[in-house]
């Protein structure tokens, strides 16, 4: 039978049983390592969520801190080859970690979707732009061909783009950066699905654009109730449009809270050094940044302790000694790795021994 | 705005580099029609002053970085480097002048020969030059290869494979500074970078500049980046000059359209503050092949009016220091405190400008937040660039709507396959073997039997076994066994299971504690 045609049952229970309560997705101690010639590489380190229906995660963190990784190992996208993943990713109960490639495929674009960083290389560059969102809709509803463009020219100005009509006749190169994002929106959210990825949907656009694209995926989110995991290492990003933010290091979460919270009582050094690292519009012009020394840890072999001790201005022996576990804080929803939380004092006690040993990372701190 | 004039400019004898009505065009192919990439721009840089030159893809701003180094060839207009003029200097000429022009550019990996050694990359320019003996050009490769926080021993002999993305942008800054140069162009030079090694590598900029009295231009499309190594900012659009000033003026009260747009389409790193009212700028650049007449940014301007069209804006100054191109810029401003800081050192304004009539802005069609490319507003009068009015968006609902009835209509479908399951086995798929590389725990053996009927017990792998896939050699990890046969849906009852393995999730968070 051809492929076209061919769909699993996976979804056929949930469609009537689909528990509406609990949570949408649901990540459990999730690992994901890449076999290399030197060991394995653990992009993903146990990381453990969970995602309401509509709501917004942030994830945040620099390149190689496993962001990227975590969004597609939960998604399936990944290849088989070379890889160890364990742990579990619960999508309305069922474990996406164990489901076949065809289950997968049932799911992708219908239920789960992602729109990708370069959306230069996201489309097919020999298919017209109709035919490449007709093409989803076709694979997963029943529906006939005339209707299917009618579909896509509705869905194509809802994602504003102008001349609609024109466009869907049009292929990929003959369109702008910020056009062809907005049509790799128009075909993730095509079938409606109930959780979008977004896998730093702005990084290759200017920033007018990047304002009008995170506007029009919130809008859809809202419009459609998705769940949406915005991946991005720009903290400014997702500072307005999540719900809840995740600080990635070194394949784990280091820091979550809600995004209110994280701004207004981070707790990890990684997460303080981030944001200061960020130049500020408020601040006045050629002050001085606080950088992050030094490079993330090799994930190959990763040091003992705390991951980031080693960048780390409050670093004191027990962090090199012993892995912080992932703990609450006082705040609802908000839990952290560190033995010695930023705005504590034995913080500032650690940050002044620091400073008298002479130690770079707190030096550049300036005074305490 | 988008205009030409060269109110801006400093006194003539000041400047580094002085360049004025600078034109760079690039032919299509046979088609007569050229790419406007600059259209006469004039710009200057003092001594030990850092130039930034911003505004989005395709203004031009990197074209004039090249039309600087003479890498592309100016249409007209002049660059005027220390006093002599580039664009007519013959190639020996320019070949000498070079070494006092540096440029540092976007990709660091790519822009190192991927075969030769660090420190022969770094010595090249000396040796060209032949400055000093062998001695000396190795210690100057050591000394300025220390200074941009490389060790030149370790890294000296390696090549720039083995480096990560900041390291090789300090290897090309060590690369420019080695020659001592005048004036280092950095044409985007921490857009590749993250935004941790971004911070070292302005510092670093910040540092070099001290310790070398460098002049810098540093071209870049992320406007807090330029204000924090600015001394000056210019804002381009499309090929022409909007704005020109300090940047604590610019940015706390912008009088370009366009400027008061970039700058309100940047995302705070703070939730708490109030979402600025969007000055909204909707579409894209037009095409720099036919740039709208008057003034090029009118067709995506908030404030456009009928004189947009017909007359470019001229640089004219509207407050001390601060120049704009634009028939009406944005004045009535709320001055904050950084602004009353930075104009109190500055010279009274030598003749107040007159009330700026505020023109009738048609707030109404603007392309506001939920569509952002909407029709323009009817005002521009017809020019061969208007884009083509677009046909008026239909509301947005009847998409949600219509997929929603596909989706229900597909659900009616009886023979649809996601409502009729095959025939298959419905058993609940055995729990997933441990696959760890550290040797966890099993899964609590009770989870299974809770789920699975005797009767349909798993084929193959029974769950209790689960510990025993982990190879005993190998630590480390086992591959992931065959996904099971049986469809993985796994029925409610598991599910519940698997939630008593969650931590705690009634304390509320959305994330949940591991272990």
């Amino acid at each position: 039978m051809s492929p076209r045609r061919r769909r699993s049952n996976i979804g056929a229970e949930r469609f009537e049983a689909a528990p509406l309560d609990g949570p949408l997705l649901d990540v459990i101690d999730l690992k994901t390592a890449f076999k290399t010639p030197r060991g394995l590489a653990r992009a993903v380190d146990g990381v453990t969520f969970s995602l309401e229906r509509g709501r917004t995660l942030g994830i945040v963190g620099e390149s190689g801190s496993g962001k990227s990784v975590l969004s597609r190992s939960i998604m399936g996208l990944l290849p088989r080859n070379n890889i160890v993943r364990s742990g579990q990713a619960l999508f309305e109960g069922s474990d996406l970690v164990l489901a076949s490639d065809e289950q997968l495929r049932s799911l992708w674009g219908s239920q789960m979707a992602m729109v990708f960083q370069d959306p230069m290389t996201s489309l097919n560059p020999v298919m017209k732009i109709g035919n490449q969102i007709t093409e989803v809709l076709r694979q997963h509803l029943d529906i006939t061909k005339d209707y299917s463009k009618e579909l896509a020219l509705a869905l194509l100005q809802s994602v504003g783009i102008p001349e609609a009509e024109r466009r869907l006749t049009e292929y990929p190169h003959q369109m702008s950066g910020g056009m062809r994002q907005r049509v790799v929106i128009a075909i993730a959210i095509a079938c409606g699905p109930k959780l979008l990825f977004a896998d730093e949907p702005t990084t290759a656009l200017d920033v007018t654009v990047q304002a009008q694209i995170l506007d029009l995926l919130q809008e859809q989110q809202r419009e459609r109730f998705m769940a949406m995991i915005l991946v991005t290492h720009d903290l400014g990003v997702v500072a307005n449009r999540a719900d809840d933010i995740a600080v990635m290091y070194a394949g784990r979460v280091v820091e979550t809270a809600p995004t209110r919270t994280l701004f207004r009582a981070m707790s990890h050094p990684y997460t303080e050094a981030l944001m200061r690292s960020i130049p500020k519009l408020s601040a006045p012009s050629h002050s001085r940044l606080t950088a992050i020394g030094g490079r993330p840890p090799d994930i190959i072999n990763p040091p003992a302790g705390c991951q980031f001790s080693p960048r780390c201005p409050y670093a004191q022996p027990k962090c090199v000694a012993e892995e912080p576990p992932l703990l609450d804080s006082a705040e609802p929803g908000h839990a952290f790795r560190c033995w010695i939380p930023v705005g504590t004092p034995e913080s500032r006690a650690a940050l002044e021994f620091n400073q008298q040993a002479g130690l770079a990372s707190a030096m550049a701190m300036g005074a305490v | 705005m988008a205009g030409s004039g060269t109110a801006h400019l400093r006194p003539a004898g000041e400047s580094v580099l002085r360049i004025e009505n600078l034109v760079v065009e690039f032919p299509v192919g046979r088609s007569g029609l050229k790419v406007n990439a600059v259209t006469s721009v004039s710009i200057d840089v003092l001594p030990g002053e850092t130039l930034g030159l911003v505004g989005e893809s395709g203004c031009g701003k990197s074209t004039m970085g090249k039309a600087v180094m003479q890498l592309v060839h100016a249409t007209s207009g002049s660059v005027l480097f220390e006093g002599h003029e580039l664009t007519s200097m013959s190639g020996e000429m320019l070949r000498e002048t070079r070494p006092k022009l540096q440029m540092i550019v976007q990709d660091p990996i790519s822009s190192l020969n991927p075969r030769r050694r660090v420190q022969d990359i770094v010595r090249e320019g000396l040796d060209i030059w032949k400055i000093g003996d062998k001695e000396s050009r190795n210690r100057r490769v050591n000394d300025v290869l220390e200074t941009v926080g490389i060790d030149p021993t370790v890294a000296g002999p390696k090549r720039a494979h083995e480096f990560s993305g900041g390291q090789c942008q300090r290897i090309s800054i060590a690369r420019a500074v080695a020659t001592e140069p005048k004036l280092i162009i950095c044409d985007e030079p921490v857009s590749a970078l993250d935004v941790s090694v971004q911070a070292q590598i302005l510092n670093l900029l910040e540092d070099m500049k001290q310790k070398y009295g460098l002049t810098l231009i540093f071209i870049a499309h992320d406007l807090a980046v330029v204000k924090n190594v600015s001394d000056k900012v210019a804002v381009m659009y499309l090929g022409k000059l909007c704005e020109f000033a300090h940047p604590d003026t610019l940015y706390a009260a912008p009088a370009h359209p366009y400027t008061a747009a970039l700058l309100s389409a940047i995302p705070e790193a703070d939730p708490e503050a109030a979402r600025a009212e969007r000055a909204g700028v909707g579409g894209e650049i037009p095409s720099p092949l036919s740039p709208p007449s008057g003034c090029r940014f009118r067709t995506r301007c908030p404030a456009v009016t009928d004189i947009c069209a017909t007359d470019e804006p001229m640089m004219r100054e509207v407050r001390p220091a601060h120049f704009v191109a634009c028939h009406h810029p944005l004045g009535d401003i709320t001055v904050t405190a950084p602004l009353e800081v930075a104009t109190s050192v500055m010279a009274p304004p030598a003749a107040p400008l007159p009330p700026i009539p505020v023109a009738p802005i048609p707030v109404a069609p603007l392309p506001v937040a939920p569509l952002p490319v909407a029709p323009e507003p009817a005002v521009v009068a017809p020019a061969p660039a208007a884009s083509v009015p677009p046909p008026p968006l239909p509301p947005v609902v009847p998409v949600a709507a219509a997929v929603a009835a596909a989706v229900a209509a597909a659900a009616d479908h009886a023979p649809d396959p996601w409502l009729a399951p095959e025939p298959v086995n419905d058993a609940p798929e055995p729990l997933p073997p441990a696959v760890d590389w550290t040797p966890e725990p099993p899964p609590p053996a009770a989870q299974p039997p809770v789920v699975a009927p005797p009767a349909a017990a798993p084929p193959a792998e029974p769950p209790a076994a689960a510990p025993s896939v982990v190879d005993p050699a190998a630590e480390e990890v086992s591959d992931l066994p065959p996904p099971p046969p049986a469809p993985a849906e796994k029925p409610k009852p598991d599910v519940a299971g698997y939630d008593t393995l969650l931590p705690d999730r009634s304390k509320g968070g959305s994330i949940n504690p591991k272990r």
